[in-house]
């Protein structure tokens, strides 16, 4: 049975081409436009791993991060944060928000994958 | 400042007029109460008419000092609308079209990938080693089967000229018959002059003789007999040689003919394996092409799907410029407000609007941009494991 993945980012463009990314891996994708739309698809869904950018309108890549983690059936669902933003800082801020890697854009698909399937849940 | 230096240069013409007017009255009048109280008012004159002159000067400057402030910030609130709308308009725009570029490639690639996956399994099916119903296999087992037809055809036509041979090999049996049944004629007649002799012989004897007489009847009688065997052996001996004569030639013929027709059975099988050999090759030749050119295809897409990610950074960036560009109605403001605290114009300080502007930067071209430096983005992709 194919996994799940949770694509949450703000361009359609790049929803896109995660999606297509990962749907030429065999595996299946939800799409949400900021954290807040993410939060209301999370819910009732088998979701093996979560893709979210940093900024984002209405709730960013970190807020977001935060309140999935205070979600008991998404707690150990790992997140990896695929951004433009390069600061150290905000790294930091996602690794002790609960982030499990850090991806620049423009990303290579056969990286993604790489640490896509070595975070994926079972 | 240039306009206040320019205002007291202003008032101290009436000043100065005025002095001029009192030295003047008092060189004519002499120091006396009325030159010199007239001289008095006369500069005062001329002192009161600097100063209101200057403070006509000074409303004059504020006037239009005010003015050019408001016309500053009426021009960045008109502009910078128009500015950060067109960015925005733009960034939507190419937003809209990537996005469903994005859509329609992802279409494309699904299409390619079920081609490409179909491909694969005929490639499989066609090259698969250890399957006995992929193509080669199938090829190799009726080769296989079809050598082994010729190969039972070659021994059958070897069987049939080995016969043959034993065949013709009768004919020296029949000859060496003939040779046996010459020498039986041959002893019959000797046998037959013998008895004839002895016939004489014992009519000579006369009547001591008879019994000799019979003997010799006896015996000619036999050599006759056995002259007759002799021939109706040779006349047996004949038609065998007549039937084997033409077992040999209905035999030689049979094999010419099976020879015939094994060659041209070879050279039809030969030349079908080598007509299935020619499109066996050529699909196994496709069936790799199509794999290189599978792989070719996945790192195109790889790479188009990195090229993709452009609009996502112009995007970020326009933003950020047109961010900025919105905060210039307030920034001009607040310079009008410095300027009205001052009392004086003061020059456009671009700092606080760029230190803004860096704050907003997520990448790190960026920045490389903002200090002046070149900013190809990175072809790597950093991946940083917590």
């Amino acid at each position: 049975m194919a996994k799940t993945i949770m694509i949450v980012d703000d361009s359609a463009s790049m929803r896109e081409v995660i999606g297509t990314a990962l749907r030429c891996a065999q595996y299946e994708v939800i799409q949400a436009c900021d954290g807040l739309d993410a939060l209301s698809k999370l819910k009732g869904q088998k979701v093996h791993l979560i893709i979210s950018d940093v900024n984002m309108p209405k709730m960013d890549g970190i807020s977001f991060l935060k309140a999935v983690k205070q979600l008991p059936d998404y707690r150990f669902t790992p997140v990896i944060m695929l951004t433009t933003e390069s600061a150290e800082a905000k790294k930091r801020d996602g690794q002790a928000a609960g982030a499990r890697a850090w991806v620049l854009k423009p990303f290579k698909p056969d990286v993604l994958l790489t640490a896509v399937q070595k975070l994926c849940l079972p | 400042m240039k306009i206040n230096l320019q205002t007291h240069k202003q008032m101290l013409y009436p000043a100065t007029l005025g002095l001029a007017g009192a030295l003047a009255v008092l060189f004519v009048g002499g120091w006396t109460w009325v030159g010199m109280a007239l001289s008095f008012c006369l500069f005062g004159a001329g002192l009161a008419l600097g100063k209101i002159d200057l403070r006509l000067q000074q409303n004059e400057s504020q006037k239009n000092l005010d003015e050019f402030l408001v016309a500053q910030q009426d021009f960045g609130a008109q502009i910078a609308p128009v500015w950060a709308g067109h960015i925005g308009n733009s960034c939507e725009q190419m937003e809209s079209a990537v996005s469903a570029l994005a859509g329609q490639f992802a279409g494309i690639v699904t299409n390619l990938n079920n081609a490409v996956s179909a491909a694969g399994t005929a490639t499989q099916s066609i090259e698969n080693q250890g399957s006995e119903t992929s193509l080669v296999a199938v090829f190799a087992h009726s080769e296989q089967k079809l050598s082994d037809v010729v190969s039972s055809q070659k021994k059958a036509m070897q069987g049939m000229a080995t016969m043959l041979t034993k065949i013709q090999g009768l004919n020296q049996f029949i000859a060496e018959l003939q040779e046996m049944v010459t020498e039986v004629g041959r002893i019959a007649a000797q046998a037959n002059l013998l008895s004839l002799n002895a016939a004489i012989e014992a009519t000579h004897a006369g009547k001591n003789g008879s019994g000799f007489t019979v003997v010799a009847h006896e015996f000619r009688m036999l050599s006759n007999q056995s002259a007759e065997t002799g021939r109706n052996i040779s006349k047996k001996v004949g038609l065998i040689s007549d039937a084997i004569k033409a077992t040999c030639q209905a035999a030689e013929a049979s094999v010419k003919q099976e020879q015939g027709s094994g060659m041209e059975s070879e050279r039809l099988i030969e030349s079908v394996l080598g007509d299935f050999r020619h499109v066996t090759g050529a699909l196994l030749g496709s069936s790799s092409m199509l794999r290189e050119e599978s792989v070719r295809i996945q790192a195109e897409i790889s790479n188009a799907l990195v090229q993709l990610q452009f609009q996502d950074r112009v995007s970020q960036i326009l933003t950020n410029v047109k961010g900025n560009i919105e905060h210039l109605p307030a920034f001009f403001e607040q310079h009008r407000q410095q300027c009205i605290d001052y009392q004086q114009l003061l020059p456009l300080d671009p700092v606080a609007l760029l230190t803004e502007l860096k704050a907003s930067y997520a990448m790190i071209e960026q920045f490389h941009v903002h200090d002046g430096e070149n900013a190809a983005p990175s072809s790597q992709t950093e991946i940083t494991f917590f």
